[in-house]
């Protein structure tokens, strides 16, 4: 092993590879900045430029383009409360909290340098266990992707304040709309309204402009600019007061890295999943869970850590057995094919070069994200600059081109009209849309996953237990949700008489 | 628009029993109890249950002589300028959704985007700067460098 | 190189023997948009970009690839199909467009595209766990004959194409096609995570596709649907050699533009692939992937798509996944 690291450190220190992970640190950062333009189709366009590239830069072109952009999408997301890309929608809110309180810099700040923790720690665990990683998460069936969905869900009720009923039923709007498109079981397309473009379900980048953004503009178009809109942030100075949050939620970085690193290996899951349940972990564990939702940094560095760690988890099923983790590695394991390269377990014996190269690729790339990510950071300043009324209508167009681009149909537009309108008309009466955003990124993965277990144990439902890991972590979900229930029940006998505000607070 | 929890939990009933009983009308699985419906039935059940819920906890607060309003207006729904403001970005997605293909990108965004600017009270040369520029410069980045085919629409002959 | 293309234009038009008479030097004046009906990272998509790249080069200018995915491949084909017939939208048509009229969703067929050439042939295969009680094809299959409804297989969704190998496959050797229970799944690589994860018997998708894992021997592939047997793989029988009915099945996947596309522009991008697929690039794209260098010219294809909606038509029908 410490030959082969030698030999592909050589590899990638070579002024042209280190050219190339520069370029496309820029180019990551400037697709992830831009809603609607996804890590995936970022990489989709490195494709023919990779066709004329040796291995060892074309690889370090789409690892860094990916780890650059999952960062990106928070900028956006802090400043305007638009998530660049999925990865960021769970602490989106957070991050822009943060900054309607004059905190931009410390919010991104903290997002960057988590981010290159997070990256960093995932690179070790894929060089130190990535053969066994792959092993533990080829184990997974449906049975145990179910119940890993089903924990999932549980992140709604945890992250959201105000009331129960409301978070559930946002929860359940959200699934309500994933359930829309051609069902897994028979193939009958559902809720559709005869329309192809609904066939394959709603398209989840729309979605989620419309929910976030389209929302907040015309919030913003109703009532003016929101309050205390900071009109001079200072970003320059990026990197202040970040000691303090760093040492503060040390552990949580730590276990949002871990975290993302696993569930990031298992295929099908990836970033925005992880972000998800590491924000959640972040607040059931914080010891000011309060401070969740007003602008507090703890959650933003855990989850912030946890989805960057992810994008080098997903590697690990696509080195070692060619089972991609998400679309991205999907493409990367054409792109190595083609330079001669077999994703596989064979790989790490036959060309060990090749697969330190990519892990030195990870390590490299993650450090370059810290500058590039700074003068990112330092370039979205202009952006708070601009004013209210100019930014508006600016910022529509780009939603409207962004969705479009995300379908290249003007259908994507008339999704992010309508879950636009939805999420404004609930979020006036009170309605978190957190629970609705998660419900539709985990739905289809909770119903696909259950059919087709029933499928499989022919409707027994002892299947959803036949399994050790299935047993486990069916187990752990039923006992989180009987605690939460039991404490949400105890809660109601105390506090009957003086719960009736008649709006949930914000 | 705010409603009272009480309409809420209505209209989160209605919606619920809607969606179930539409979902009764999917087929089913030869070989077994259930199908395609299952989930949104489900799903349909647990959203008629949060709407119950909210309605029995505004007729426990109402009971109490605590109840709201049944309809609260905030007051940029009272003001003409922000009721018409809200319409017209509204106005605006549909317009943009059903033009650009004919017209194609340019001849719809800058239109579009000068008048939600000019709406946002942005000084007329202002607006038809940044209109210009930012129809400009989105279609350089989108279609020419990221490859997003944006129609042409009417300008198809003059496609550079 | 202008001779070259004259050429080859005039091998083109023989080929066709088209009675009008074309130029068939018809370009582009901007971007192409190429349609994908699957997602990024998929064999379609791979070829499709591959072959988008190199048309680029011939026809100079961009070839922006899109994946407009959904509905088991109806909006992708759907969006081929209504584009305007002008040369600048094309699309990879999939095998697909053979099926999907059968089973309801959609009344779009190989009708409303004209096809300009086949881009590759994607035989399935009956691929097991490495752990697998099966040695061979003939064992699988007697056991499901005794057992029916005992073992499961996987790789696509509900009657997509891979389902239709099976069950195709168990008709024609005179077997129940329910004998073998379909597990529908997201694509090739989840079918055969849950193979790995032990939740199917096996599955059916292409040997390519499973190539990487049966090399590796995690998995090992009892046949290969197709009539000969693959490069990379020479120890996979062929379902041709084992079988009595000779049952084969392939997907394909073409370069197609809407119906009624202009015959000048049609035997122009016939030529241009036709130069690319000569390229060393293309031969070695093929090569990393583990399949050959097909070529089959706009008639030909024509004529292919016409026989799968028939075949495949037929088979759905017998196995009840269509009426």
């Amino acid at each position: 092993m410490p030959e082969a690291l030698v030999g592909a450190i050589a590899l990638v220190f070579d002024w042209q590879v280190l050219a190339v992970i520069l370029m496309a640190a820029f180019y990551g950062a400037f697709v992830g900045s831009v809603p609607g333009l996804t890590a995936t189709m970022s990489v989709a366009l490195l494709v023919p430029l990779t066709f004329f590239m040796d291995p060892v830069p074309a690889i370090a072109a789409i690892v860094t383009t990916t780890a650059t952009a999952i960062f990106a999408g928070d900028i956006p997301g802090a400043l305007l409360r638009i998530p660049g890309t999925p990865a960021s929608a769970a602490y989106v809110g957070e991050a822009y909290a943060m900054t309607q309180k004059g905190q931009a810099e410390l919010a991104l700040g903290t997002s960057l340098v988590t981010a290159v923790i997070g990256g960093l720690i995932g690179t070790v665990v894929l060089m130190l266990v990535a053969p066994e990683l792959a092993r533990f998460a080829i184990q997974f069936s449906s049975v145990e992707y179910f119940w890993l969905a089903s924990l999932g869900l549980t992140c709604a009720v945890l992250i959201s304040g105000g009331s129960v009923a409301k978070s559930l039923a946002s929860l359940m709007i959200g699934l309500l709309i994933a359930t829309i498109g051609i069902d897994v079981a028979v193939g009958y397309p559902r809720f559709t309204f005869g329309q192809i473009e609904l066939l394959d379900g709603v398209s989840f980048i729309p979605a989620m402009i419309g929910m976030f953004a389209v929302a907040e503009i015309l919030r913003n178009v109703a009532r003016g600019p929101r309050v205390g809109r900071p009109k001079d942030q200072n970003l320059a100075a990026v990197f202040k007061g970040l000691g303090q949050v760093l040492s503060n939620f040390r552990w949580g970085v730590l276990r949002g890295s871990a975290l993302g690193s696993v569930v990031g290996a298992l295929p099908g899951a990836g970033a925005d999943i992880a972000a998800w349940i590491s924000y959640t972990l972040a607040k059931r564990f914080s010891k000011t869970p309060e401070k969740f939702g007003t602008g507090h940094p703890e959650g933003i560095a855990e989850a912030g850590a946890s989805n960057n760690a992810a994008v080098a988890g997903a590697w690990t099923p696509a080195l070692c057995f060619g089972i991609p983790g998400d679309t991205v590695t999907a493409i990367a394991i054409g792109i190595l094919f083609l330079k001669g390269l077999q994703p596989g377990p064979l790989v790490f014996t036959q060309q060990p070069d090749l697969v330190y190269a990519v892990f030195v690729a990870f390590m490299v790339a993650n450090l370059v994200l810290l500058p590039v990510g700074f003068i990112a950071i330092r370039s979205a300043r202009y952006v708070l600059k601009v004013p209210a009324s100019v930014l508006m209508p600016v910022i529509l167009v780009f939603c409207m081109v962004g969705a479009f681009a995300m379908t290249n149909s003007v259908f994507a537009i008339w999704i992010m009209l309508a879950l636009g309108v939805l999420a404004f008309f609930m979020e006036e009466n009170g309605f978190p849309v957190a629970p609705a955003i998660l419900g539709i990124v985990l739905g289809p993965m909770v119903e696909d996953n259950f059919m087709v277990t029933m499928l499989k144990y022919q409707g027994d439902l002892t299947g959803f237990f036949d399994r050790p890991i299935a047993t486990v972590l069916g187990v752990f979900t039923l006992t989180v949700w009987t605690l939460l229930l039991l404490r949400y029940l105890n809660e109601q006998r105390a506090h009957r008489p003086s719960k009736g505000s008649l709006h949930a607070p914000r | 628009m705010r409603l009272d929890d009480g309409l809420l939990g209505l209209l989160l009933t209605v919606i619920a029993v809607a969606i179930v009983m539409h979902a009764q009308t999917f087929p089913r699985l030869a070989f077994m109890q259930f199908g395609p419906s299952l989930f949104p039935t489900i799903l349909g059940v647990g959203l008629g249950g949060c709407g119950v819920a909210l309605m029995i906890q505004s007729a426990i607060r109402r009971f109490a002589g605590r109840g709201g309003p049944w309809i609260d207006l905030d007051p940029w729904a009272r003001s003409a300028r922000g009721l018409l403001g809200i319409a017209l970005f509204l106005a605006a997605i549909v317009v943009y959704g059903l033009v650009l293909p004919r017209l194609g990108y340019h001849l719809t965004t800058a239109p579009v985007l000068l008048v939600l600017l000019l709406w946002m009270r942005v000084r007329w040369w202002l607006a038809l700067l940044v209109a210009l520029g930012v129809t400009l410069f989105t279609h350089q980045l989108f279609a020419v460098w990221l490859r997003v085919p944006l129609p042409w629409g009417l300008l198809e002959p003059v496609a550079w | 190189m202008k001779l070259r293309h004259a050429v080859a234009a005039m091998a083109a038009t023989m080929l066709v023997s088209t009675p009008v008479f074309a130029a068939c030097d018809w370009k582009p004046q901007r971007a192409v948009t190429y349609v994908v009906p699957w997602g990024a990272g998929g064999g379609t998509d791979a070829n499709s970009r591959m072959l988008a790249s190199l048309l680029e080069r011939e026809m100079g200018q961009p070839f922006n690839v899109v994946n407009r995915t959904g509905g088991n491949g109806v909006v992708g084909h759907s969006a081929i199909a209504n584009a305007a017939a002008d040369g600048y939208t094309v699309g990879a048509v999939t095998v697909e467009i053979a099926m999907m009229r059968h089973i309801g969703l959609t009344d779009l067929s190989h009708e409303n595209v004209t096809p300009i050439a086949l881009v590759d042939i994607v035989p399935a295969s009956v691929t097991v766990g490495r752990n697998s009680p099966f040695e061979t094809l003939e064992d699988l299959l007697a056991h499901a004959e005794a057992n029916p409804g005992a073992l499961t297989a996987s790789g696509t969704s509900q009657g997509g194409i891979w389902h239709l190998a099976i069950a195709g496959l168990l008709n024609a050797e005179g077997i129940d096609p329910q004998a073998i229970r379909w597990i529908p799944s997201d694509g090739a690589a989840s079918g055969m995570q849950e193979l790995m994860a032990g939740g199917v018997d096996m599955v059916t998708v292409a040997l390519s596709e499973a190539k990487a894992l049966i090399s590796a021997g995690e998995l090992r592939g009892l046949a290969y649907m197709h009539d000969t047997r693959m490069e990379a793989l020479p120890d996979v029988p062929t379902t041709k050699e084992v079988l009595d009915s000779e049952w084969t099945l392939a997907a394909f996947i073409t370069i197609s533009a809407p119906a009624d596309l202009p015959e000048e522009i049609r035997c122009s991008y016939e030529a241009a692939v036709e130069r690319a697929f000569a390229t060393q690039e293309w031969a070695d794209f093929k090569a990393s992937r583990g399949s050959e260098v097909v070529w089959m010219n706009s008639a030909d294809t024509a004529e292919m798509m016409a026989q799968a909606d028939e075949n495949l038509g037929a088979t759905m029908r017998a196995i009840g996944l269509a009426n």
